[in-house]
Parts: structure tokens; sequence; C-alpha cells
């Protein structure tokens, strides 16, 4: 790396240390806020480091380059669209030319019991952890890798279709209940050998529950078929000790202190058209890291890169005092997000979020 | 006497919804109430607490979509059996997802309360390029034409959409409502839409306010 260093302006000094996170979950305040996404789309990475990134090498440069102490990794079934087939996915494509892929949102590919045992089901073999272990041999000091796992929920509507799911739920049908236990039972054994074979530092849990308005099911509908699975990787976190993060986009206030219960030590993205972050921090205190809140529509996406370092500055200010805060964007960085603005947030990080705070 | 009441209760039952409201309707029909009562004073302000439920989080989508699903298949029911037509009552809505945008729920959520409602709605699908809402504006002469959108991207193209209604709108005929995960009431405001729903079910009642008529 030949590239000249400017205080406060990327490429910058790294100094990757997972300790960062780590005191940030105890809820101390380490040197710095440290950054807290979890997902960049691939445009991004690419346009960040101006070569493609179609190896785990580069995937690893990208994550240290961009100021993180973590690599994230997803395990598992993500999108069905994108690990099992695309037969009922269909694509939308945003102005840089990139696809985005999306599952059905009527008719999936599950919906009869016929359907069911006609599907390709995956095994546990079928996602092999080399991938992990490459990714742990090629850390940079000081960072770890970070696992995205726990989706249960997201994979069931996908495989269904979303308005088939809504109904089959409404009518109790034994069909979806059916496929959260394959689903729940599949994903764990892919989550449990991975943390069981390589050294996670934190567990994301992707497994989008809710909407603008609160969840999509009844919280019993959860409380029987979903959560179960979230505690049982929850479990095995609180024995490594590990930070285990819930990810839902949408209003997931109500389940909160039930999330808690589960094991959750942290909460991302809350989206802040729908959560309030202030009031959070204000009610769970201690009892819940949280990370994201940067809103990914105005100023990562519509707004100026002054935008985004006014609005990191703020939560900044306003969160991060007594640790317990990683700066990210309010979902993920997506192929829209100019670049300017992508590196306005790293650059802000690293220019506001020096403790002890005093902004 | 017609109890909206009940009708609330017997959309939300655990085990047989729809039969529990066809009892219902026939007992009220029995008792000799006109169709069109029925309908403006049980089913809608049922299906309209419904929907307030749901913005308040106190109830869910497949609640929200099932209750839908029965009130629809309700109105035709007494439509064909009373040829009775109340397409009249309220007005028609285009509804469309932007281009560049495939999201089907949100838009299908509002055209389901929508046509529950009583509007007629013309649902011209999705990735709808502005040049079709023109065209469709064309041949339904709505009084609504709804846009929704999923991906930040959209939005830009929803802000062109509305931009082309508006500029050959020149009576100022047509109320243009948005909607959609990311937009926001000053997006819609900036974008120079007329109405902004939070969500389906608030998307339907602005319509209606926008018709003077109250929930």
């Amino acid at each position: 790396m030949n590239e000249k260093i400017v205080k406060g302006r990327l490429p910058m000094k790294l100094n990757p240390d997972f300790n960062r996170v780590i005191a940030t979950f105890n809820h101390e305040e380490p040197d710095r806020v440290p950054l807290g996404d979890f997902a960049v789309d691939k445009e991004k990475k690419e346009e960040f480091l101006g070569k493609p990134v179609n190896d785990l090498q580069t995937e690893v440069e990208f994550w240290y380059k961009a100021g993180f102490d973590f690599v994230p990794m997803f395990a598992g079934i993500l999108e069905p669209a994108k690990s099992i087939g695309k037969t009922a996915f269909s694509k939308d494509e945003d102005k840089e030319g990139g696809v985005r892929e999306w599952a059905d949102e009527k008719k999936g590919l599950i919906t009869t019991d016929a359907e069911f045992e006609r599907f390709n089901w995956p095994t546990p073999e079928d996602y092999p952890i080399d991938k992990y272990k490459e990714v742990q041999s090629l850390l940079p000091q000081g960072m770890k890798l970070c696992v995205t796992m726990g989706k249960i929920y997201t994979p069931a509507w996908m495989l269904m279709g979303a308005e088939t799911f809504f109904m089959a739920v409404r009518e109790k049908s034994p069909l979806v209940e059916k496929l959260l236990d394959r689903i729940g039972r599949l994903q764990f054994a892919i989550y449990e050998r991975i943390l069981e074979s390589c050294d996670v530092g934190a567990v994301l849990s992707s497994d989008d529950i809710a909407h603008n308005a609160g969840l999509f099911v009844k919280p019993d509908f959860l409380r029987k078929h979903v959560f179960p699975w979230y505690k049982k990787t929850g479990d095995i976190c609180r024995d490594k000790k590990i930070p285990y993060v819930c990810h839902s986009d949408g209003k997931m206030t109500d389940v909160l202190d039930e999330l808690i219960e589960l094991g959750f030590n942290g909460i991302h993205p809350i989206q802040p058209n729908v959560m309030d972050i202030k009031e959070i921090k204000e009610k769970y205190g201690k009892k819940l890291t949280l990370l994201g809140n940067i809103n990914l529509e105005f100023p990562l996406s519509l707004g100026t890169p002054e935008d985004v370092r006014e609005e990191v500055r703020i939560r900044i200010k306003e969160i991060a005092p007594g640790g317990g805060y990683l700066v990210s964007s309010s979902n993920s960085i997506t192929s829209y997000v100019p670049i300017e603005n992508f590196k306005a947030m790293i650059e802000a990080v690293f220019e506001f979020g020096n403790y002890p705070i005093n902004l | 006497m017609i109890d909206s009441d009940e009708y609330f209760k017997s959309f939300l039952d655990e085990d047989n919804p729809k039969a529990r409201i066809m009892e219902t309707l026939q007992k009220n029909l029995s008792e000799g109430e006109e169709p069109f009562h029925i309908i403006q004073k049980g089913l809608i302000p049922a299906l309209d607490r419904i929907g307030d439920q749901f913005s308040q989080g106190k109830l869910y989508i497949p609640e929200l979509i099932h209750s839908g699903k029965i009130m629809k298949e309700c109105l035709e029911w007494l439509k064909s059996s009373f040829k009775f037509d109340r397409e009249q009552t309220l007005g028609t809505i285009v509804l469309g997802t932007v281009k560049g945008d495939l999201h089907d729920i949100g838009k299908n959520l509002v055209g389901m309360i929508a046509e529950a409602s009583g509007f007629k709605v013309v649902d011209i699908g999705i990735d709808i390029p502005s040049e079709k809402f023109l065209e469709a504006i064309q041949t339904y002469k709505p009084e609504f034409v709804g846009l929704s959108a999923l991906l930040t991207t959209t939005m830009l193209e929803m802000k062109k959409t509305v931009g082309l209604i508006k500029e050959k709108d020149v009576k100022d005929k047509i109320k243009v409502i948005v909607g959609g995960a990311p937009v926001t009431e000053q997006f819609a405001e900036k974008i120079g839409a007329d109405l902004f729903g939070k969500d389906a079910v608030d998307g339907v009642m602005k319509m209606k306010g926008a018709m003077g008529i109250k929930s």
C-alpha cells in the first residue's frame, strides 16, 4: 500500500482491533466507535477498491481498507433465490446496471405438501465451512470473522411466496409449520458446525420479521415457530461469550424485551423512520448494543457527503457516549449509495468517533 | 340490526371467519336490511377498524390480507345475489409499482383494501414506466393514481412520474398518492404528490378523506 495518508480522509491509517467491538458491547468506551455494517453490495466494494472483488482475499481487503474491525460472511440459506434456485424469482435492475434478486411475492416454489416433498432440499453438507476457515487465515492482525446467520422466517415466506405464506399462516396451515421446522433444522445444523469449527467474533441473526408498522405476523406465531431457533443459536453465543445481534428491518419495538431474553445483546439496523434510537438507548441502557440508524434513504443515498458527515456526527454525539453503539447504515450499503457518501460515513466515524466523545 | 362490532369480530374469528360473516350477513338480510346498508354500516366500518389496528401494529398482515379477501368475496356475493352495483359510490384508482421496481405486496394490499372499501381498482402492475401511467389515465379517467416503490432508486422514478402526471393534468383533476417502505411524507410533498400513505390502510383512508368520506 503506497497511498498517501491524509489524517481523517480515506485511505487512512488503519488499526483494526476487534477488542474495540467487544468493549463497545460491554458498554465500555474503547478508543473509537466501531463501524457496524454487515452487508455492502458487491458493486460498491469494487468501486471502493477500484478492482473486482471475486475472491476471499479481495473481500477481506475491502473490509480492512474500509476501516472495519471484522469481516462479515453469510452462512446457510439466505435468500432462496441465491442459494436454492431462481425459478420463482424476479429481478430488479438498479440504476448502475447491477441486478437485484427478489423472491416471488405471490406464489413461491412450495405451496403444497407435494411440492414440499418434491423440493430438492439442500443438506448441511451443501454449505462447506472451508471459506470461513480461509477467511480466518487471511485476516489482518486484530480483525475477526463475524457470521451472518439466523434466517428462519424469511426463507419460509420466500419459498412459499409472500401472499401464499400469509394466507397459510392465517389459516393455520400445517405446511407452514412443517416448512419452518425444516428450515430451522437445516439452518441450525449449518450454524452449529460453523460456530464449533471457526473462531467467530460475533453473530448477526438476520431475519426480517417486521415492516414499518410492526411485526408481519402475530408474536405468538414467532414465539412458537421462529424464536426457539433464535434461542438455540443464542445459547451457543452466550456459552462462547460472543455478541449476538438481531437484524430485522422495520419496527421490532414490540418484541425487544423478548429478543433480549432469547440471548440477543445487540440490534441492527434501527430504521430511523420507525424506531427511535434515543428512546431505545434510554429504555434498554446496557442491555442492548445499538448498530445502525444512519438513514439509507437520506442522507446515504440521496444526500451529500456533508449531509452524511453531519448525520454521523449527531448520532455519535447522542448515542455513542458510554459505548454500546456501532455506526452503520439503516439497512446495508446498497449499490445505489454514492461512493462519496459511503466514504464520508467511514471518515466521519474516524473524525468524530474518538473517545471520550466531546462534540 | 347491523352491528359492525359483530362483523369485526367475525373477520378475526380464529376458526371460520367466512362462515361467521355469512351467517351475520344472512341474519341481517332476513331482518330486512338493505345490502347497501349492510356494506356501509357493517362491513366497511369493521374493515376500517381492522385496518386501523394494523396501522397501529396491533393486527398483522395475515389477518389484513385474509379479511380483505373475505370482504371481496362478500361484496361479490351481495352483488351477484341482489344485482347490486356500488361502483358508483367511490372513485377509480389506477395503481402501479414504478419502473425499475418489481415489488407487488404493498401495491396489492392497497388494491385489496381500496376495492373492499368501494373503489374501482385498475392495477396496471409492476415495473411501470411513466408513459404507461399516462396511458392508463387516458383510458380509465381515474380520480386517483397510486404509485408504489420499495427501492430508494425507484423513488427517483416516482418523482419523474408524478411530475409528468401533474404536467398533463392541467385541470388538476387527478390526485396522486404515493407510498412504499422508503417513502416519507416529506418526500411525497417534495415531489408534488397530493397524498401519502404510510401503509396500505393509511393510503386508502387518505383517498377516502380526499373524497370527503369519513372513516
